[in-house]
């Protein structure tokens, strides 16, 4: 596909997507889930943004068609895989979850029939294995099956595995505004999805009341998805609060004060540690820090602190869910490279 | 009357469950399980006045905490360990008589022999399984089949093949899904009328199961047999039973499930007396009245463990 073909094509999805997010705010029912709508909306708007501005690859390859498994925690992955698809001219199928097949379905429709090269369905999984076969490259997102499955396919492919998100800041940073941010980034997709803040690291002392307001007007905004487990936020809450050193909790989310990792992660939930040092978050972090997605920071120059981990996108608090074009999920992959084979996943 | 000989005699003649002993049971344990205490100073309680203001402790604790009554245990059992780090239950001679006091009342097969592929008690020291399925196989004059948890499975169906009709056998999940499919290879097929007692450990098999399509699959090879269930865990000293082939656990009066329509198990065990009785489970249940279903354990990613991507 020529260049200016693929542009003009970023342009109309850029077009379906922002009618996309205008039936998000209108209340229209997009998708099985009931997701957040202000966040959704947020998201397809700065969406439509990043296809305007999509960087080309230098070259395209031998790769002429894409599976793509999408992860069941967040339904935007196609929307931000589908421009790789347009600047490589790729035939593309997704794979969607079980759970979620009307978003995509909703999306697909507005993409009208000049996208024919974009077909997805929910497919069983020895299905799913089977038809991958018909491509040329595999894109896994999952958690530990992700890597599962990327065994199983014979094909080059490349694995988005498990991750997730920080954020770190001075005590002296912390005021009421950043904590509507920090609440922000931390309910979004109630914390299921990679860019979601699942640590806050305090250099200094915190007391986490000032994180109060912010967390009641946010939760507020942001309310449970419908497939909010409940259960397992109650359960988890209190193996959380008997292993926090302090909490504060609303009736659908919670805040705890922690030294360490907890084991039980539940959703809506926000881990705080003080720390003394950035050195000290990375120590606490150990291997995990292999596992970083995003970091929110008020201040750019920490930036350095985390060079030394997995994280591939700095953004300052309350926007970790919108990262610039050219982001392609993983630290070290980009528009260019994106279609590489990993061979050791 | 001390409270453990009040609990002992409610487990064996209790008809309803009785919330003012209840409330004095948590107090007790509040008391006397320093773990315990300090879970209720976290929500700011220091004892109960009703059962509304009872909580229910995650088992997930028996892993990494010491938590008993007792100064001095005589012994502990051990979690079955299939996903990880196992759980710790201290027993003296007094909470094992509630275990057994617990174990007579709700095991609805004492007219019968009971065999076991769960191996004795005395090869198998922390197994709380092993304590409670020797105690059946004394009582009825049954007999071990085995020696370990391990399955020799051409030794086991010779030694099936020996026994009469109408006896009840105790096994894993894993055990009865093992045998299965060995029979299916060898194409072996017994039609002798067994009533076959699992023991559960869902987690243990090589792909998801639930109870029932585990059942459809073995009645392929043991033809004639009845299936029944157990459910239960170190942690609780009381167990569960399923009704009738195929059919819903029951609650009883002294282990009460709290959860009401769909969620994870929330039980009250008086039997637990010298532990914790109000215990959290992360098992998915729907209960209906007295009765209720067992789904399986939740899964490492809805914990949040595997950190799912978006």
């Amino acid at each position: 596909m020529k260049r200016e073909d693929a542009r003009l094509l970023l342009d109309e999805a850029a077009k379906s997507v922002q009618e996309f997010a205008r039936r998000v705010k209108n209340g229209e029912h997009v998708g099985e889930i009931e997701y957040q709508r202000e966040l959704l909306y947020r998201i397809l708007m700065h969406t439509a943004n990043v296809y305007k501005r999509f960087p080309f690859p230098e070259k395209t390859g031998e790769v002429n068609s894409l599976y793509v498994f999408v992860p069941g925690n967040v339904p935007i992955v196609p929307l931000q895989v589908l421009p790789v698809s347009i600047v490589y001219g790729l035939k593309t199928f997704f794979k969607l979850p079980h759970n979620e097949r009307l978003f995509f379905h909703t999306f697909r429709k507005l993409l009208g029939d000049q996208f024919n090269f974009i077909e997805g369905d929910y497919l069983p999984h020895d299905e799913a294995l089977k038809k991958a076969q018909e491509y040329d490259f595999v894109l896994i997102f999952g958690g530990r099956r992700a890597y599962k499955i990327a065994e199983r396919i014979n094909k080059p492919s490349r694995v988005f595995g498990p991750r997730f998100s920080i954020g770190y800041i001075n005590t002296s940073e912390l005021d009421e505004q950043i904590a509507q941010k920090i609440a922000f980034d931390n309910l979004a997709f109630d914390t299921a999805g990679c860019l979601s803040l699942r640590f806050l690291f305090v250099r200094g002392r915190i007391d986490l009341n000032i994180l109060k307001p912010g967390f009641e007007y946010m939760s507020s905004t942001l309310k449970p998805q419908s497939n909010f487990d409940r259960d397992i936020f109650e359960y988890g809450a209190s193996v959380i609060i008997m292993d926090s050193v302090g909490y504060i909790q609303g009736e659908d989310w919670i805040v705890a004060k922690v030294t360490g990792i907890p084991e039980f992660w539940p959703p809506r939930t926000l881990f705080v540690i003080e720390i003394d040092s950035p050195e000290d978050a990375l120590a606490i972090l150990g291997n995990l820090k292999y596992n970083l997605q995003g970091t929110a920071l008020d201040n750019v120059e920490f930036k350095k602190y985390f060079e030394d981990t997995s994280a591939s996108y700095f953004s300052k608090f309350g926007e970790l869910q919108f990262p610039e074009p050219g982001w392609m999920f993983e630290k070290g992959v980009d528009i260019n490279n994106i279609l590489r084979g990993v061979e050791n996943v | 009357m001390n409270l453990h000989r009040e609990v002992l005699e409610y487990i064996e003649n209790s008809k309803e469950f009785d919330p003012d002993l209840a409330v004095k049971v948590v107090n007790y344990q509040i008391e006397h399980v320093k773990f315990l205490r300090e879970f209720y100073q976290k929500f700011g309680i220091s004892k109960v006045k009703d059962t509304d203001d009872i909580l229910f402790l995650p088992v997930e604790f028996f892993k990494r905490y010491t938590i008993t009554a007792f100064e001095k245990p005589s012994g502990y059992f051990l979690s079955s360990g299939t996903t990880g780090e196992r759980s710790k239950v201290y027993f003296t001679d007094e909470s094992l008589e509630l275990y057994k006091a617990s174990m007579q009342r709700t095991f609805p097969f004492f007219d019968r022999k009971v065999f076991s592929l769960i191996p004795p008690f005395s090869n198998a020291r922390h197994s709380s399984l092993a304590f409670m399925v020797s105690f059946f196989v004394e009582k009825t004059g049954g007999q071990y089949l085995n020696e370990s948890f391990e399955l020799d499975e051409e030794t086991i169906l010779s030694r099936l093949d020996d026994l009469e009709n109408d006896v009840l056998i105790f096994m894993t999940s894993l055990q009865l899904l093992k045998l299965s499919q060995y029979m299916e290879l060898k194409r072996i097929r017994f039609r002798k009328k067994f009533i076959i007692l699992e023991t559960g450990g869902y987690k243990a098999l090589d792909k998801p199961y639930n109870r029932f399509e585990l059942y459809d699959y073995a009645a392929r090879f043991f033809q004639g047999s009845e299936f029944y269930s157990e459910y239960g865990m170190s942690e609780l000293f009381s167990q569960f039973y399923s009704t009738g082939p195929n059919k819903l656990y029951v609650e009883y009066p002294f282990a009460k499930v709290f959860t009401e329509g769909q969620g994870l198990l929330k039980v009250f065990d008086f039997a637990n007396l010298w532990t914790v009785s109000s215990l959290y489970i992360p098992d998915r249940i729907i209960k209906k009245g007295l009765y209720f279903d067992v789904f399986g354990r939740i899964t490492d990613e809805e914990r949040g463990c595997a950190f799912t991507f978006g």
